[in-house]
């Protein structure tokens, strides 16, 4: 009675601290609760790419929801061969590059040597105390330099893998990202 | 004695280790604090101050008056601790809000643009309470009748009329109406009462309460009602769908059951009502575990399981297009005409 | 990067940040709309059905097992408000523990969610000694499958009233 007993406790117990794969398995059954724990457990890295890329908070709450909500359609299939973390963080970096497709393919034009885009960069004018944080400085820079200097210094990705994301040549990020470390250092120093 | 002296050398160190531990804890407690956040962007006052004696905030309630463009079918986000919201379709691609802030209202906050609006009644930190509705406000909010529109309060009482998109509500003790022709209707509370009156063609309808009494009425499509001890009730002839659930609260549906429909009725010890219309096409499928059951329609119920006072009713009247499926454990099930 | 500042900043960028509101009533209202209504009851079918068939086989083998020593013939004899399962006993303490731990919520609620979960607990135990005695009972098994899936909607009622107020009480 006794094995009877704890086998129907530990197979019965509401779940303390399932691993991901488990949640998401029940989730692509159709499972709420489950899916509403793994949205607990990976917003904050979620929400933390997407404000960072977006550059705006309401955005980025936007592009968060809609990462789950993508990553709830798309459960059927993820197989579990990476983390769900990472999937679901991918689905949504995908998001907000898609939200910004038009202001990429314009930045496509940019090159290292041009002058006048440098001065037409926001901020650089401005009062030099103001934001020495460096989140609102990355949220201030113009779009493209934004996400690519977000891709690249703070998620870790290669040239060549942010032009496969933007659609941008590896020149064009490596401009992008020029002008963010310039732009950031400035206001850093200042 | 020499094991003696041992002994308590070591009971009078390890006192000093405790409480030096103690005496550190406290040191550096009194140090650490919660650093908040400032309040987000906007005119008015910037002080993060935790500080309720602050006199940049003003004494009295004012009024407001705000309006900003936006697409007609616009994602409108509105958040209101206390006081009441009420938001009503309009024909103008524009949201306008007036209404009164209270005294203790640091300030309403409006975020976004054309495609997502957030509306939002700024209280300063550490208020909490609002017997004389100093933390409250008023909100009045014209929307476009399509756009999509998401409130959350905690004791404001929310209305809408007037719409045609999607709605959806989030409550804690605050009421919650409806009256629309929406094709998403989302209303969830804790005590408060949820009145849904009317819907698109088709629509999807999902009410929840812990004890707030549910009515939603006149509704097309598919209703999800979820409550624990209130009591729900729905009333239609359009319904394609129907999930009602309870544990203590009663459960009534009036309505026709239509061809392919499923109907689900649930409850734990709160009584179930059925008032189906005289000739429904419908299989029946009945049984509550020691609740009574009584059926207007003819076939007596029969028992679950010698073991338990439980009974049973499947039965199929008119043309069985439809499949309606109660349970109760303990509560009554009653099929009326 | 060739830049200390920079880089010291970045080094300290957080790795998560919340949001500034709980997005998942947002996001669970549009699962909902997406046609997800019908899948949640088909997987807590699915996988309740099969948690109350493993629960009534082990019961059952429980039982025959145990004959000799007479133990279920002792639990069932308890008689009436004493816990007769010390398994459905451990599981009240559980859930009865989550409500207790909601401390945002207001006490009335508290109380009217608390006295539910008694109702369904209550509910349990008879099921329970009714299946002991009639195991393979279709018609006791889904009730008892409707009692786990009530519970299981009472327990994130609980949740997100907490989560909400909560939320609203840190402003």
């Amino acid at each position: 009675m006794q094995t009877a007993l704890a086998m129907r406790v530990t197979e019965l117990r509401p779940a303390a601290a399932e691993d991901d794969r488990s949640l998401a398995s029940k989730a692509r059954d159709g499972d709420t609760r489950a899916f509403e724990q793994l949205y607990r457990r990976h917003v904050g890295r979620v929400h933390a790419v997407c404000l960072r890329l977006a550059g705006n908070k309401t955005l980025a709450e936007e592009c968060t929801q809609d990462a789950f909500i993508k990553a709830w359609e798309s459960l059927k299939n993820f197989r579990g061969e990476a983390s769900f973390g990472t999937w679901v963080h991918r689905i949504a970096v995908n998001a907000v590059l898609e939200r910004h497709r038009t202001q990429l393919r314009q930045a496509a034009w940019i090159s290292t040597g041009d002058e006048e885009l440098m001065e037409s960069v926001p901020g650089l004018d401005q009062d030099p105390g103001h934001g020495l944080d460096l989140e609102e400085c990355i949220a201030e820079l113009p779009p493209a330099a934004r996400m690519v200097f977000v891709l690249f210094d703070v998620e870790g990705h290669s040239h060549e893998e942010i032009a496969g994301m933007t659609g941008l040549a590896v020149g064009t990020s490596k401009a992008h990202l020029h002008r963010a470390r310039q732009i950031l250092r400035a206001r850093l120093d200042a | 004695m020499k094991r003696l002296s041992i002994i308590i050398a070591y009971v009078l160190l390890s006192l000093t280790a405790v409480a030096g531990a103690f005496s550190l804890m406290a040191l550096t407690s009194s140090t650490a604090y919660a650093h908040d956040k400032p309040a987000a962007v906007d005119v008015s006052s910037d002080d993060d101050s935790d500080d309720p004696d602050s006199d940049d905030r003003s004494s009295e309630s004012r009024s407001i008056n705000e309006s900003r463009q936006v697409k007609a079918d616009a994602e409108v986000r509105i958040d209101n601790l206390a006081g009441t919201v009420k938001v009503q379709g309009w024909d103008k691609n524009e949201v306008r809000v007036s209404g009164t802030l209270g005294a203790e209202v640091e300030k309403l906050q409006i975020e976004g643009g054309e495609t997502s609006l957030d509306i939002k009644v700024v209280l300063p930190h550490h208020s909490h309470g609002d017997e004389d509705c100093s933390t409250c406000a008023d909100l009045q909010i014209q929307v476009p009748k399509g756009s999509r529109i998401e409130v959350s309060t905690v004791s404001a009482d929310v209305e809408a009329a007037g719409l045609t998109g999607q709605v959806q509500f989030g409550t804690v003790s605050g009421n919650a109406t409806v009256n629309s022709s929406a094709s998403r209707i989302s209303m969830r509370t804790v005590s408060g009462d949820v009145t849904v009156v009317g819907s698109a063609k088709g629509a999807g309808i999902d009410v929840n309460s812990v004890s707030g009494t549910m009515r939603v009425s006149d509704v097309d499509g598919s209703v999800d009602a979820e409550n624990v001890s209130g009591d729900t009730k729905v009333v239609s002839r359009h319904l394609a769908n129907l999930k009602l659930s309870a544990t203590s609260g009663n459960l009534t549906f009036e309505g026709v059951p239509l061809k392919g429909g499923n109907y689900d009725i649930n409850n734990v010890s709160g009584d179930v009502v059925l008032a189906v219309g005289s000739s429904p096409d419908a299989r029946f499928d009945v049984s509550s575990f020691s609740g009574d059951i009584d059926n207007s329609f003819g076939p007596k119920p029969t028992r679950v399981s010698k073991y338990s006072p439980g009974m049973e009713l499947h039965f199929t009247s008119g043309n069985a297009g439809a499949t309606v499926v109660a349970r109760t454990l303990s509560g009554d099930v009653h099929l009326q005409n | 990067m060739n830049d200390d500042k920079l880089k010291t900043a970045l080094g300290r960028l957080p790795r998560e940040v919340q949001p500034g509101r709980d997005l998942w009533p947002g996001i669970e209202g549009r699962l909902k709309r997406h046609g997800a209504a019908a899948r949640p009851a088909w997987g807590y079918g699915l996988a309740a059905s099969l948690l109350v068939a493993v629960a009534a086989g082990g019961l059952w083998a429980g039982f025959h097992i145990q004959q000799r020593s007479g133990t279920p013939q002792q639990l069932v004899a308890m008689g009436d408000g004493a816990p007769l399962d010390p398994y459905l006993a451990r599981r009240a303490a559980f859930a009865e523990n989550s409500v207790q731990n909601a401390t945002d919520l207001a006490p009335a609620t508290r109380a009217v969610i608390l006295k539910n979960l008694r109702i369904i607990e209550g509910s349990m135990q008879d099921i329970q000694a009714a299946l002991d005695k009639d195991p393979n009972n279709p018609r006791l098994r889904a009730l008892l499958f409707d009692l786990y899936q009530n519970e299981a909607r009472l327990l994130a009622a609980t949740q997100q009233a907490q989560a909400k107020t909560n939320a609203r009480n840190s402003l």
